[in-house]
């Protein structure tokens, strides 16, 4: 009993059971391997296809991104003309490879001439037009300067939603409004119009977009449409 | 050995623990975003007004760069003297006793000459002597109406008095 605790215990029977267990591991990954490879035949041949997901933003039919949005709202006129309703139709175009839920943030808000953003000026004069049936407006996350809607059918691939906006215009009131010292408080503000387009799959959306988006909704799979709360 | 022992059961009950761990789910999902904006220049209105012949000549003058404005004007002299008026294009009297100039007055524009004559002048007058006539002029900015026609909203213009 002795003899055989110290062969089991000695260094060298330590080498041989780390070597031999080496060689297990090795010999069982190409066991493996092979029979993976006897497996394959071109018989079979197996296919995988990722489902993708896209979205756009449209503004006046023509994809608008990053800082090109309002980009051609002065084509006509040169200079900006309060009270002037300018055109700016916007949507949603689901450009992806599977049906999705979308929803837009709007956001309203002056900043200065280095970018600041100007708290002290109204988000309000910087008037949308209503958007059209089917988008819900979010109570709970809409303040003055952000507008979240909810888009309440399903987008198929390639459709568009109806419109959010159909025109933007800036209050003429901005016009007679002065600050203490007697000087215009919109002179030399700039007015920012920022969209946010999120959207989530269809399958599992309810899911999909408490865990995307934080919201509670209500998605009526059979249906295709979607309801807050 | 009794470090290694409480290592081992620390592993072991890491590994039971994530078993009750719940799948952590993934969804498709995207996004995109744009924005846009421009700077509102007010540089607002002034009025020139000039004096000679008892007729007191004025021009209304928008900003270069200033939003678009509807302007109207007219003068206020008391009960002692009479005013005539005499505007060249674009000017026109009022029901209300204003004299409106009718075309919108862009940025860097000027208005056509508006005349403000008074009217039974002393004929011993001198130069130097007091006549309090006062010229009030208005502007409103450019309003739109659905069907994209210009008008102006005179409640929401500004007085302004030369």
């Amino acid at each position: 009993m002795k003899r055989a605790k110290a062969i089991l215990t000695s260094p060298a029977a330590t080498v041989l059971a780390f070597l031999l267990a080496a060689g297990l591991l090795l010999f069982s990954t190409v066991g493996g391997a092979r029979a993976a490879l006897t497996y394959y035949s071109d018989t079979y041949a197996s296919r995988m296809q990722l489902s993708d997901i896209g979205v756009t933003l449209l503004e006046n039919g023509a994809e608008a991104s990053g800082d090109a949005l309002l980009g051609g709202m002065l084509a006509e006129d040169g200079q900006l003309t309060l009270n002037k309703p300018y055109a700016e139709t916007l949507c949603v175009k689901n450009n992806g490879a599977i049906n999705q839920y979308v929803r837009v943030s709007i956001y309203r808000y002056w900043v200065d001439a280095d970018g600041n953003k100007r708290t002290d000026l109204d988000p309000g004069m910087i008037r949308l037009s209503p958007a059209a049936a089917g988008w819900q407006v979010d109570p709970d996350a809409t303040t003055r300067e952000r507008t979240v809607l909810y888009y309440d059918q399903l987008l198929p691939v390639g459709a568009e939603t109806a419109s959010f906006a159909e025109t933007v215009a800036i209050d003429g009131a901005v016009a007679v409004q002065t600050d203490d010292a007697g000087g215009f408080l919109y002179n030399g503000a700039k007015f920012v119009l920022e969209i946010h387009v999120d959207a989530v799959q269809e399958n599992n959306a309810q899911a999909a977009a408490l865990s995307a988006w934080g919201r509670r909704v209500t998605v009526d799979e059979a249906a295709g449409t979607l309801r807050l709360g | 050995m009794k470090r290694r022992s409480i290592a081992a059961f620390a592993l072991a009950a890491a590994l039971t623990a994530t078993a009750f761990v719940e799948p952590a789910m993934a969804y498709f999902t995207d996004s995109t975003q744009a924005q846009g904006g421009y700077t509102v220049i007010l540089g607002g209105t002034d009025i020139q007004e000039d004096f000679f012949d008892w007729t007191k000549h004025i021009t209304i003058t928008c900003s270069e760069g200033a939003q678009a404005y509807y302007v109207r004007a007219r003068a206020f002299a008391g009960k002692t003297y009479d005013l005539t008026y005499n505007g060249d294009d674009g000017w026109r009297l009022g029901a209300d006793g204003w004299y409106y100039y009718d075309p919108i007055l862009y940025g860097g524009e000027q208005t056509t000459e508006l005349r403000v004559r008074i009217e039974n002048v002393p004929a011993d007058a001198e130069p130097g002597d007091h006549f309090n006539v006062q010229v009030v002029y208005e502007c409103t900015p450019v309003l739109y109406g659905a069907d994209g026609t210009p008008y102006a909203d005179w409640k929401k213009g500004g007085a302004n008095w030369a």
